[in-house]
Parts: C-alpha cells; structure tokens; sequence
C-alpha cells in the first residue's frame, strides 16, 4: 500500500520530484557523456599500442649505427629497439602535400596499423604505405602510383596499404592552423630501397618495461657515450601528446562538472523532502500509531528520492552515453585517429551511480530523521509553528524603516536557510555557466584581434620548402619585403644535468625582430626582445619555473649540441607555446638559419618561385581560425543549455517551497483584505532577491571557471579570459526572466488561492 | 430596520454537480441588526461554516443575495471582495492563523498595510491586554494570547463586523472565557457586530441572538431578551 502511496504522491509533487530526476539526470550524464568516449578512447588507443607494438622511448639524434641499437638493445629494462630513417618531404602532386616518411628495417616496433591493404613489409622496396585519412581525402586506391620529392628527386612506388600510424593520433600539417586530412601522410617505405642509402638513422625506438622511461636517460647517454639528442617518451611525442591532453580534458570535466549538479540535486532533496515530511507528520504520527515499525516508514520516505534519483540517473547513463558520448565520440573521431573508437562504459559508472544515488537517498535520511524520532501521540496533535526569531538583519540601524514585505521575508528567509541556501547556490551556480559561455566568446574573440592585430602584423604567409637555404630565402625577402622566422623544435632545460626534471619539449621560433611576427608581454602589450636575450612563454616559463634574468640550457631537437641562453623576457601567445630569439643571436651560436616562413605584406603566389610550399592570405588565416574556434563554441553552445537549466530547475524549487510553505499565510493574508497583487509581490520579492544574490555571488567565478578550461586545453593554448559587459548583463537579464516567469506561475497559483480549503486542513 | 447589517436572503450554495451535489446551504435566510452578538449554532455539516465564508467574502453563493452594510456582496469580483474583506470584516480563525514570522505587535500592525486608518497597534494590543508581550513571536504564546492577538488583529482594521470561526474551540474553557469576554465587550463597549460560529450551545446563552442551523437550513432564529454576560455563564 505505501508503494501506491509514494506514486501518488510522487505525481503529486511531480515539479518537484522531476526536478531531482532532472539534476541526477543532468550530472550523471555530463559524467556520462565525457567518460565513455574517453574510456573507449583509451581502450583502443591501449589495443592499437598492443597491437602495434608501439615503442615507449625515442631517441632522436644526428646518426646511429647498428652497434648503438645493440647496446641499447643490451639496457636491462628494455625489451627490444630497432633504428630508422625519418625524413620530412613533400607529395610531387597532391598540392606537395607534407609527408613524414619512415624508413624502416622491418615490421617489429610501432607497426603501422592497417587498415586496408597489406602489412608492412621491408622486403617489398617498390611498395609504399600511406595514412588512411590522406588516401581517403584524395581518393587514392591501392595499387596506385604516388610519387614524393626526396631531395628534389622524384621518388615513385606503389600503395600497398593504407594505415593508421601509433605515433600520431593527432596528425595536423605545419602550415596547416587546423586538421586538413589531404595536407599531410604518414609515409612508410623499406629501408632496403636504394634511394636512401645515404640518409641517417636519425631515430632509435625501443619498448621497454620501465614504468618511466625518462630514468633511462643515464643508461642510455653512458651506451652512446652522449652521442644523441633527445630521449622521449610518450608524453613527449606531439602526435599523442595532443590527443593525451585533450582526453585529460575530459576527465578533469567528468568530474568536476557534475559536481555542481549534485550539490544543487541534494539541496533540493533535502529542501523538498524536508517539506514533504513536515506536511505528513499527522499521516507519519498516524502510521506509528497504527503500529508500523519506524524503519518501515523510513525506508518508505527515502525510497522517494531514491526512486526518482535511481530513475534520473539511469537515463542519465543510457543518454549520456548513447547519445551525448556518442555525438562527442564522433566529433572527435573527425580530428583523432583512434580506429574503433566510440563509447564504453566501466565500474566507475557503477561507482558514480551509486554515489549519485546514494547521496541523494542520504540527504533523505538525514532530513526525515529528527521526525521519526517524536513520539506517536505527538505527532498526531498539529505541529508547533516554527518559531519565529529575531534575526540577525534585525541588527541593522534601519530595520524598524524596512516595510512588511521586507521585513516578513527577511524572517521567513532566516526560518529556510536551506532554501535559501539552494536558492542562491544553484543562481550562482547557474550564472556562473552563463557568464562563462558567453565570456568565451568575447574571449576568443580577444584571441583573435590579440592574433591578427597584435602578433602577426602581415598580409601573406609564405611557407618554404624544408630544404629551403637561408640564401634562397633571403632572395624571396629582398624581392618582396617582410620578415623570414624560423621554426625549429627544442629542448629547453632549467638546468644542465641529462636528467633534469625541469625538461621539455618545445618550439623555437627564430625571427628578425622587424614586427611583422610579434611578442607580447603578459598584458598583450607588443614588445620586443632584449637583445642577446630570448623570450619564454608564459605557460612554459611556469611549468618549468623559469623567470626574467634566469638562465637556461637548449639543444636543437635533431643536434646533439646544448646552448646556453639568458631569458629576457616573458611573453604571451594565445596559440604558441615555446622560446623566441633574435635571428642575430641565433647566429651567434653558430647555427645556420634556415627560415621555414616569410612574413609580408605583399601579395604573391605559389608559381612565385621553387621554394614557395604554400602561401596563406590573411583572410585564409583567419578563417581556419575561425575554424579551431567553430568546435570549442559547439561544445559551449551545449553548455549553455545545461547553464540555462540550473536556475529554471532552482528557481522553480525555490518558488514552489516558499509557495507551499507559506501558502496558509497567503490565504489568512487573503481574508485579511490584502489584494492579490500585494501577496504575489510578497512572494515574488524573495525570489527576486535569491536571484539577485545569486548572480553577483556567480558572475566573478564565471571566468574563473573558464580560464581554467582553457587552460586544461593542453600546453600550446594560452587564451587570457575577457568577459565584456554583454556577457554580464545577458546573463543577469536571463536568470531575471527565469526569476519573473516562476513569479509569474505562482502569481496564477495565489490568484486562484481557495482561502476556505487552505485554511480548513489547518493544524 | 434601518440597523440592519446582514442579510441573507435565499442563500444556496451548492459544492460539486450531479450526483455528487452537496447543498451546504440550502436557501438560507435571516437578517443581523448593527451592534448585535449573533451565535450560529449547528453540528458539523450544518452549513454555519459556508455562512460565515459567505460573509467573509472568501467564498461566493450559488444563487440568492448577501447584502453586508449596505452593499451587495454577492455580486463582487475578486477586486472588490478583497476591498470588502479589507475594510468591513475582521476574521478571527479557531486555529488563530498568526504570521509565524512576525511578532504580536508587527502582526498587528500588518493592517496599516491593509486599510489607510488603521488602529494604532500597540493601542490594540493594550485593549486585549498582551501590551507586555508585543514582540514576541506567536510560538512563544499560549493559545488563547494569540487568539487575543488576532482579535487585537482584527480590530485594528476598524471594521463593521467581527466573524469567528470556532475561536474558542481550541482553548480551555478558561482561556475560552477570556477571548469570549473580550468578544461581547467588543460588541457591547463598541458596537460592533460580533457573528460567531459554534458547536457549543453554552455560549449561545450570551448572544442576542441565536440562528440554529441543520442540514444547511436555518432550523430557528432566537432573540434573546437578555443575554448573560459571558462572566456569569456556568461553563
């Protein structure tokens, strides 16, 4: 009978109980969602690893001979290692597409994974292996010729298969801003041709058991008595390294998001059952008198909330899974290569529901507990009113001049704290989303003229070919005028120890100091560099705890040569992260400057002249900005939903409590001769408040929160959070309008307020 | 008959349709002069409830004609039902229906923001003698202080006629004599009209007048020649 009970009064109270389901819905899902594409994303990146045999260490160097591998091989800790060729060239047609070529020995260590086609095979030296998602794009069949450029001479082989390489989940083109899949391929041909005889083992790869491979360092500097240049591991390698952060993203998300759902979704609990247990204490004392075991009408209430919650969050798990992970799962899958990747589910599903379900049971408990404990024939007579009591506003100097409304709903506050507390933690809370997903786009759009009007101060981008000499380019620079940078990766250390902890992998950019490429200082001030100093980005300089005045080690990241360098300044770049120096310093190592880019002003094509790979306009740059940007808005445009639906749940709460828990003050306030308008302004006045309170309590966290989703965006993304007025103001004026149409539904409610009913049933 | 307060003439309200029907009451009439105390007397059910809501102006007749000082208020809208309520009726409830929130003497002083002349309320609070205790909050009250506070509530607002629904049905019987004295006196001191609802047939002795109901219909009217002041009565 008690189980027809609670569905009745489950339908009863259905705004209510629809607004738990909705929040245990809502935080469970956004758990949902983020993980299972993240738990298949891992899960397949480990089979595709195992699969592959994909290496755990690299090291990078200017050449190694077989010896080097064999006494590699000789580390206790490592399992097997091979060496091979590593060239960066350009397709013959296919818009000189940039390819990455491996030349391999055999088929042992990061195997390409194939797709379609054949193994690898290092027997077959006329064969070539090319990405999946380049053969795609172009239309490529097996079989087909294809041609690259290897040091000006073509080199034409057949396409045996197309594959997925371990070693770039993340495969986006130098030139290119954003993934274009036809821009860029994975190259794998046989050592044993003839065409590359005379080129460098530049990599060794090994497998290895050691859980950190960076403690290798020592072993393996002593075998090849330091003749190397960098050792990584697989944090270090950009192609995974960028599909690792993002996928730590999601976690940190996963968690951290739901979170506040569940916060709001026990407040309301506690505040609804709280209600709920109070207007049945006669029907409670009523049972207990009849003879029913306390624990039986215990377990009766907190099977509400549990019921509904179970309910919330089991659609939660199918939803989020199935439908939002699975929409995010295929976004992704767009820009990662992960093969088989979709959505999984693992015990922490179960753990989460249980917790979520659990807490939501609890805060039941909790709230029905001190009812439980009075006496039968107690709680049978009517319940003392809640006392009223001075409060701590009355205090104020001025309280005496406050009017009625204010002063009554200030006590009536002090009597709900709780919901007051709810009230103004889910605004918050609410606002706080708001003001985040709009300021992210005055943000972004605070990246983009910080970009296009602060950093790159030129009309044309024109990239060379690899093998472009410093000559050659500086012919293409006196024609056209503008600035040559160079980009090179680096090794930037703290200190000169091999295994130094403060080490990273980074990009060096090497420009003439005109101004066509510029710096900023941490405010987005343009500066410039001291001279015979080099500059540190912000985000790099912190990781890595450098500061202005230290000194720091770096080596190119193919030579075996460590430089030392003064840090000079410390700048800013929304999307760089890594050294800036002077060309005229650079040179004063005694390095050769090989520029990969002219910046200029004026307008020239790709015919132009040999060396020429590509040119972008200014327009083509800030259009594949536009681009990088249009996947961040969408994930935020389904943030905004869920921002949107904090304050309409809470308020409503909110508003429904204070209704039904005054509404027999409202009907004596009615025979009292108080007109309607005079009543709904009472209730509304308290909801008005919360709302306010809650938005200046949420509106500062707004891009607290956002800043620190941008800055969980992975090392390379420095965005600095602008939020402009509008974001404010438009997300104030929502939770406003949400706050005058609940007003607006209990205005209905006291109009049609039935003072004899209501004031009938009074105990 | 220029005196005359109330009148019911042909009163029916009906509650449901059909089969379902209820006539709580069932063409009801009788008259109420200025300045008299009116005891409806009747078992549950009888219809004095509807009576007294009718003439509270928070529920409405099915047919028939309420007239209260004059004015008809069977026809009002919600508007003026809530100007009538404010400014010709003070409402005294069995459970007392104070403002938990609010002390004695903001409760009521909660009339200024009612009607423009209301009563000072500490003066109120004097005349039902609980000036020592103004701010305190109901909860820290016995039953029958805060049924005088709600007296001293329904005075404030001046009005022509005081209606109590059971006032003294939750007190003991000596804090009931209390709260009934003050009553008569209201009606004798100020001539008021004081209409009380009641299944106590003791305190009918002190009114003016009795209306008996049953089943919804006026079973008889007494007029009661002399009424005994409520000090007097064997309760």
């Amino acid at each position: 009978m008690l189980r027809k009970k609670m569905a009745r009064e489950i339908l009863k109270n259905k705004g209510q109980f629809l607004s738990i389901m909705i929040l245990a819905f809502l935080a469970v899902s956004l758990f949902a969602s983020m993980k299972a594409s993240n738990i298949s994303a891992y899960n397949k990146l480990n089979d595709l690893y195992e699969k592959t045999n994909t290496a755990d260490g690299w090291i990078f160097g200017e050449k190694f001979e077989e010896k080097d591998v064999e006494n590699i091989k000789k580390i206790k800790s490592v399992k097997d290692a091979r060496r091979r060729i590593h060239i960066s060239a350009n397709a013959k047609e296919n818009d000189q597409a940039q390819l990455e070529v491996y030349i391999q020995e055999d088929n042992v260590i990061s195997k390409p994974y194939v797709v379609k086609g054949k193994e690898f095979d290092a027997e077959k030296t006329d064969m070539i292996w090319l990405s999946e998602s380049f053969a795609d794009a172009w239309d490529i069949q097996l079989g087909d010729n294809f041609t690259f450029m290897l040091s000006g001479t073509p080199v034409t082989k057949k396409v045996a298969g197309f594959v997925i390489s371990p070693e770039y989940q993340y495969l986006k083109a130098g030139k290119d801003l954003d993934i274009v899949k036809k821009n860029i391929s994975i190259v794998y041909v046989s050592a044993n041709s003839r065409e590359f005889n005379e080129f460098p083992y530049t990599e060794i790869i090994f497998t290895s058991d050691a859980k950190d491979i960076k403690k290798l360092e020592q072993d393996i500097s002593d075998v090849l008595n330091g003749n190397y240049a960098v050792l990584c591991d697989k944090d270090d390698m950009p192609g995974i390294k960028v599909m690792a952060d993002e996928l730590a993203q999601h976690d940190q998300f996963a968690v951290s998001f739901p979170v506040i759902f569940i916060i709001i979704a026990l407040l309301v609990i506690a505040t609804t059952m709280k209600r709920m247990i109070e207007q049945q204490r006669t029907q409670i004392g009523t049972l207990r008198a009849l003879g029913m075991k306390k624990n039986k009408i215990i377990i009766h209430y907190i099977s509400y909330s549990f019921v509904v919650s179970l309910i919330g969050t089991v659609i939660g798990i199918y939803v989020g899974t199935n439908v939002f992970g699975e929409a995010i799962a295929k976004i992704f899958r767009d820009w990662y290569q992960i093969p088989g990747w979709t959505v999984e589910m693992d015990e922490s599903f179960i753990y989460v529901s249980t917790v979520v379900v659990l807490t939501c049971t609890l805060a039941t408990y909790i709230s029905c507990r001190k009812v439980m404990n009075i006496h039968p024939a107690e709680s049978l007579r009517p319940a003392t009113p809640k006392a009223g009591k001075n409060t701590i506003f009355e205090k104020m100097p001025f309280w005496n001049r406050l009017g009625f409304s204010v002063r009554y709903n200030l006590r009536d506050i002090s009597r709900g704290k709780l919901r007051a507390v709810m009230g103004v933690f889910g605004t918050a809370a609410g606002m706080m989303m708001m003001v985040a997903a709009l300021a992210s786009y005055s943000t972004i759009g605070n990246a983009e003229s910080w970009t296009f009007d602060k950093l790159q101060n030129f009309k044309t981008q024109v990239d060379f070919d690899t093998k472009t000499s410093s000559e050659e380019a500086q012919r293409l620079r006196e024609k056209y005028d503008g600035e040559l940078v160079q980009m090179s990766g680096i090794e930037l250390s703290k200190s000169k120890k091999i295994k130094s902890e403060k080490k990273r992998s980074t990009t060096l950019i090497v420009t003439e100091g005109i101004g066509y490429f510029a710096l900023t200082d941490v405010k987005q001030n343009v500066v410039k560099i001291p001279e015979g100093t080099i500059a540190v980005t912000m985000k790099l300089a912190k990781a890595l705890d450098i500061e202005k005045g230290d000194t720091v080690y770096w080596h190119l990241y193919e030579k075996n040569t460590w430089y030392e360098a003064k840090v000079g300044l410390i700048n800013r770049n929304p999307s760089f992260s890594g050294v800036t120096m002077l060309r005229k310093d650079f040179e004063k190592y005694g390095i050769d400057f090989r520029p990969s880019v002219l910046y200029t002003n004026e307008k020239l094509t790709k015919a132009e002249d040999d060396i020429i790979l590509g040119v972008h306009d200014d327009k083509d740059l800030r259009e594949s900005f536009d681009v990088m940007m249009s996947m961040l808005t969408a994930m935020l445009a389904v943030f905004v939903i869920f921002a949107a639906i904090l304050p309409i749940v809470v308020l409503y709460n909110c508003g429904n409590l204070s209704f039904n828990e005054r509404v027999k003050e409202f009907a004596t306030l009615k025979v009292l001769g108080f007109h309607t308008k005079r009543i709904r302004k009472l209730l509304s006045l308290q909801n008005l408040w919360m709302s306010l309170i809650g938005i200046l309590a949420g509106a500062p966290f707004g891009t607290v929160i956002l800043q620190y989703m941008f800055d969980s965006n992975g090392d390379s993304m420095d965005y600095q959070v602008v939020a402009n007025p509008l974001s404010y103001i438009v997300s104030a004026v929502f939770v406003l309008l949400v706050s005058l149409f609940v007003s607006y539904m209990f205005n209905r409610k006291i109009k049609q307020l039935d003072m004899v009913e209501t004031l009938k049933g009074i105990e | 008959m220029d005196n005359i307060m109330v009148e019911f003439k042909d009163v029916v309200k009906q509650y449901g349709e059909g089969e379902a029907a209820l006539l709580a009451n069932n063409h009801v009439d009788f008259t109420i002069d200025e300045g008299e105390f009116v005891v409806i007397l009747g078992q549950s059910g009888a219809g004095k409830s509807t009576v007294l809501n009718i003439l509270g102006g928070m529920d409405i007749p099915t047919s028939g004609s309420v007239k209260v000082a004059g004015k008809v208020i069977s026809d009002m809208n919600d508007r003026q039902l809530s100007d009538y309520r404010a400014q010709t009726v003070g409402f005294i409830f069995q459970f007392y229906n104070l403002l938990p929130s609010l002390t004695a003497y903001e409760n009521v002083a909660l009339t200024k923001d009612i009607v423009k002349n209301a009563k000072d309320a500490k003066e109120m609070l004097k005349a039902v003698g609980l000036e020592q205790h103004m701010n305190k909050f109901p909860a820290q009250l016995s039953g029958g202080e805060q049924q005088r506070i709600s007296i001293a509530r329904a005075l404030a607002k001046d009005p022509k006629i005081i209606l109590g629904d059971e006032p003294t049905g939750a007190l003991d019987s000596d804090t009931g004599v209390i709260v009934l004295e003050l009553l008569q006196d209201l009606c004798r001191k100020h001539n008021k009209t004081v209409i009380l609802v009641t299944h106590n047939a003791d305190i009918a002795q002190c009114a003016d007048k009795v209306i008996r109901m049953k089943n919804g219909k006026v079973r008889e009217i007494i007029k009661n020649e002399n009424p005994v002041p409520v000090s007097e009565v064997e309760w």
